[in-house]
């Protein structure tokens, strides 16, 4: 008989840890979760370091949410050359639907519509592709969980992200492998493979900060070691729920 | 009472080899063993950067190139097909381009027509998308594709040839991991394996580490038929000139020996072999054979003539120490002289030569000397076995008999040879492009051939404008004089393609304005650059990182050429130097990439034959001067010496052959082996000088004793080099060649012209009256 409530304590032990279990999907929703704002603006200085060579990069990015779509507006600041260059991107989070991207030209005055391909370039010759920057929509990707650690003191899931295959066309990588703290659900370290699952860049996530209630990493380095790169990606004057218009991410917006 | 004969009790140098005989065989068998154990570990690199300094400028150049602009080295299939865009062709092919993404290994990028972004303007947009967005497509919108693809610069001739026959699949790769040996051989095996997969499809490969590879796995295979030949030829002249046993075994296991001990010792310093290293084994088997032939040739002459085996052996030892030793000097300081060029492998054969021949020096006091006095200790007889004559005995007594007879004659054809060879000289061509130097119908000169006629090209001339500032290049007039130089390089003849940061702004000021083909030219503001700039490389841009560099400071502009040779390459270099310097002020132009290597090893080339030779020169007449105790005699000696080298270049002249790289070798080592002859043929005519002060006696003398000698081990040499023609390629060939006429003359020019300058100059003084009689000059 003791034996038998041995048993079933053990098998409700085991169900009622299942159920608490997530998966790695779960582990993404939870990751898209944690910026619960309406919309928000960062300040964003890039220090790109290749060999002997450094350049630094400055810009200004705006977000707002609409519904479960999100608009990002990407102003250049620095270089001067390129002062006041906007990207104006719209990213659906049905994966069948096609992102939008609108590019503002300021010496000719001209907005011109980019369609097709543009995701797996380099963003502004840094390590970050534009895939990289932008925000990903969970269904993208499968997601799987690997295991829990540690990484340095804090707990983890490590989860690995595949692309679906209608996405996978658009993407660098056919694999992410994630490192996601468990307090903040923020990645604080995510590693790219390509197709032949040779590891292509490292990003490794820090100096997260509370701000409006919101866990937010601050510093970002990525990491091309075939191509002796590296870029730091450190955000400033991060501020959520401002209340911009929505017809600040309307194409008409950006000859403003 | 014999001459011989004075010198025939045995010295303490014969009698200390001969205590210590056992010792010294067993010292030599462990050292063999150690050495051929360290053989397996010899490394060939045959790339054509190996052979620059890290301080030459040319390197320098290569190295920032390739620091700015990534790795250059490529492979490049090529797929000859019916009609590339041809939907089952098309598929196959991706087949094909698939695997070797997938499995080539260092691999930073695979391209081909299937998997290029295309940049088109549209009404009110842009759009970026994959050239051929999915394999599946109908035939009719497959073609359309192709008439853009055929339109497009950036693809024609370089990923499809213009008639849609040829499909190319460029193969690009990260900067090499510095592990292992030589990472960019790890690539061409793979490449070889997948491609055997494909054997539907006709393919031809073409690029740096295929090239090398190539030129390895040959050199690998020729080298031990070079040294098998030429240890064959010398065994088998050896039998004929001395009819003997010993007269074979002795010098061929010496100089095997000779050969496995430097080649351990390269080995073990770690020394990699290339083109030109990999003729030390078959040079040394030459070179080291001498020294070991003069001690069997004395001490078989002292055996005829009746003295005992040991004091044949401190007969000999007496009489050859001398010249053996001073040929060691004089030999190892020609190939020493490779010290005075710039160039690393010729550097590191100069050592290795020189190592060497000190150590065939070595082994012929420690194996051959104690070899030789092994068995029947023969008893001096008072009466000295007749010596047998033979054909040579006859010939050199013809030669003696000629010289002595008409010195007008032979010093009148000496001179019309010298005029020839000058003239011959004078035509002699500097090529560096290796290709040329391979059979028409060899597999890699026929791909090479092939990307030439169907690609527009397989070689490229690579021009960087720096402007010195971060961002410079997005400067508009630096733009434009980037436009004009890359117009002008369009009109060259030499050139069949260019491409640069320019085509590419000019796409995206196109794309802008919705593809309206006005716009396809360079924008009026410096602005327009850098926002182009800007969504050109965000919008994927893979280009840009090949023609611009990093911090926007610099570009390239590439120019592709059919394979060329060094003068068409230095004749388009100073054509656009010349443009540069008229046209050009907002940037500071310079060239590199593989041609600009190919013209700085043919300067190299130049320079280092000329500076090497000088050298060898200098030290060689040193050492005469010194050794022979007479300026004017050490300076008569080199005749004999330099005469070799000007026939042998006027005979590459006259003949067509072209002066590689290999061909580099040729003057310094002539000098060094020639320069045997003359220490052999001088040291004994001094000799005999002084002892009978007569010209003429001095001459037949020399004649009779180390004339057969001379003659046997030139006969050698040639017949030893002869080894190196068995190869394709041109230079070893040409090589052999060369240097069996340089031995030739030298050989001529000691027999027949140094007698006559010798009579004629008198650098021994005056002759004496009494003359002492040679016991034997009557034979």
């Amino acid at each position: 008989m003791k034996h038998v409530t041995a048993l079933i304590l053990l098998g409700c032990i085991v169900f009622y840890g299942e159920a608490n279990a997530l998966t790695g999907r779960d582990i993404a929703v939870k990751m898209d979760e944690v910026d619960t704002s309406a919309d928000g603006q960062r300040e964003a200085t890039m220090v790109i370091e290749r060999g002997s060579q450094k350049l630094v990069r400055k810009l200004r990015m705006q977000n707002k949410k609409f519904g479960v779509d999100e608009r990002t507006l990407i102003t250049f600041v620095e270089p001067a050359d390129v002062r006041d260059t906007k990207y104006l991107s719209w990213v659906y989070d049905n994966p069948e639907q096609d992102d939008d991207l609108w590019v503002y030209f300021p010496t000719e005055n001209l907005v011109r519509r980019i369609s097709g391909g543009g995701k797996k370039g380099s963003f502004m010759r840094s390590d970050f592709a534009n895939e990289d920057i932008e925000q990903r929509a969970v269904d993208d990707d499968t997601h799987t969980l690997v295991e829990e650690t540690t990484e340095g003191d804090r707990a983890v899931y490590v989860i690995e992200s595949v692309p679906i295959p209608i996405k996978a066309t658009d993407s660098n990588y056919a694999k992410r492998k994630l490192w996601v703290d468990k307090e903040y659900w923020l990645p604080v370290r995510i590693e790219y493979y390509d197709r032949r699952d040779r590891l292509l860049k490292t990003m490794v996530q820090g100096g997260i900060e509370n701000i409006d209630g919101i866990w937010t990493a601050t510093k970002l380095i990525m990491e091309t070691p075939r191509r002796n790169s590296k870029t730091l990606m450190q955000y400033f004057n991060v501020a959520y729920s401002l209340g911009q218009p929505d017809d600040a991410f309307e194409q008409g917006a950006l000859k403003r | 009472m014999h001459q011989r004969l004075h010198d025939s009790t045995p010295n303490g140098l014969t009698s200390f080899l001969i205590r210590i005989r056992w010792l010294s065989l067993l010292v030599v068998a462990i050292v063999t063993a150690v050495a051929a154990n360290q053989l397996p570990n010899l490394q060939i690199d045959n790339s054509n950067e190996a052979f620059f300094r890290s301080g030459d400028d040319t390197k320098k150049r290569l190295d920032k190139f390739k620091e700015t602009f990534g790795n250059d080295d490529f492979v490049f299939v090529l797929i000859d097909l019916e009609d590339v865009f041809s939907a089952p062709t098309l598929k196959r092919v991706g087949e094909l381009a698939d695997r070797l993404e997938f499995e080539t290994p260092h691999l930073l990028e695979m391209t081909w027509i299937g998997n290029v972004e295309s940049i088109e303007g549209v009404p009110g947009g842009i759009v970026i998308d994959d050239l051929i967005p999915n394999l599946d497509l109908p035939q009719v919108e497959l073609n359309q594709i192709a008439d853009k693809a055929v339109s497009d610069p950036l693809y024609r001739d370089r990923l499809v040839s213009a008639d849609r026959r040829t499909a190319g699949i460029l193969l690009e790769f990260e900067n090499y991991p510095e592990l292992g040996i030589d990472p960019r051989k790890d690539v061409p095996p793979v490449v070889w394996e997948i491609i055997g997969d494909f054997s539907d499809l006709e393919t031809h490969v073409v690029g740096g580490p295929i090239m090398d590879y190539e030129t390895d796995m040959r050199t690998a295979l020729e080298a031990p038929r070079w040294m098998s030949f030429a240890l064959l030829g010398m065994t088998v002249m050896l039998f004929l000139t001395t009819r003997s046993f010993t007269g074979v075994l002795v010098p061929a296991l010496t100089v095997v020996l000779s050969v496995i001990w430097t080649m351990g010792i390269v080995a073990y310093i770690g020394f990699t072999l290339n083109l030109f290293v990999i003729l030390v084994p078959t040079l040394l088997l030459c070179v080291g054979i001498g020294d070991a032939m003069h001690v069997v040739a004395e001490f078989r002459q002292g055996l005829n003539e009746g003295l005992s085996r040991r004091a044949a052996l401190s007969h000999t030892l007496s009489l050859v120490t001398g010249p053996i030793l001073l040929t060691t000097i004089t030999t190892a300081a020609g190939f020493l002289a490779f010290l005075a060029t710039d160039l690393v492998p010729l550097r590191e054969l100069g050592i290795q030569a020189a190592i060497g021949v000190w150590v065939a020096l070595l082994l012929t006091f420690i194996f051959a000397v104690p070899l030789l006095s092994f068995g029947k200790s023969g008893v001096a007889t008072e009466k000295p076995a007749e010596p047998k004559r033979d054909v040579f005995d006859g010939l050199l007594s013809l030669l003696t008999a000629f010289t002595l007879r008409v010195p007008v004659l032979i010093a009148f054809v000496f001179a019309l040879a010298i005029g020839a060879a000058f003239y011959g000289f004078s035509i002699v061509k500097i090529e560096t492009n290796t290709i040329q130097d391979l059979p028409e119908d060899y597999p890699m000169r026929v791909a090479f051939e092939y990307v030439d006629q169907q690609m527009g090209g397989s070689m490229s001339l690579e021009l960087v404008a720096e402007t010195g500032k971060e961002g410079g290049i997005k400067d508009i007039a630096v733009m434009r004089d980037l436009e004009a130089l890359q117009a002008f390089l369009e009109t060259h003849a030499y050139v069949t393609q260019t491409s640069s940061v320019v085509d590419q702004i000019k796409q995206m000021h196109r794309a802008v304005y919705e593809n309206n083909p006005d716009y396809y030219r360079l924008p009026e503001k410096s602005s327009q650059i850098a926002e182009y700039l800007l969504l050109y490389e965000s919008g994927g841009g893979s280009q840009l990182e090949k023609y611009v560099s990093f911090a926007y400071d610099s570009a390239r502009i590439q120019a592709r050429t059919k394979s060329i040779t060094l003068a068409e390459v230095q004749q388009l270099e100073a054509d656009v130097e010349a443009f540069v310097a008229a046209n050009i002020s907002s940037a500071d132009i310079k060239t590199t990439g593989t041609l600009s290597l190919m013209s700085g090893l043919g300067e190299l080339i130049k320079v280092g034959q000329g500076q090497s030779f000088a050298l060898a020169f200098i030290a060689i007449a040193l050492i005469m001067v010194i050794t022979l105790r007479s300026i004017s005699l050490g300076l008569i000696a080199m005749v004999p010496n330099v005469l070799p080298v000007l026939f042998a270049l006027g005979a590459m002249g006259l003949l067509g052959f072209q002066l590689n790289m290999v061909g580099l070798v040729l003057a310094p080592m002539i000098l060094g082996v020639a320069v045997d002859d003359t220490v052999h043929f001088f040291v004994r005519y001094r000799r005999y000088f002084d002892q009978f002060g007569s010209y003429e006696t001095a001459y037949r003398e020399t004649m009779r004793t180390v004339g057969r000698p001379l003659l046997f081990t030139t006969m050698v040499l040639i017949l030893g080099f002869m080894g190196f023609t068995f190869t394709i390629y041109d230079g070893p060939r040409n090589f052999a060649i060369s240097s069996s006429i340089a031995f030739t003359s030298a050989l001529l020019a000691e027999f027949l012209l140094a007698p006559v300058l010798l009579r004629w100059l008198k650098p021994l003084g005056r002759e004496r009256t009494s003359i002492a009689q040679p016991a034997l000059a009557a034979t």
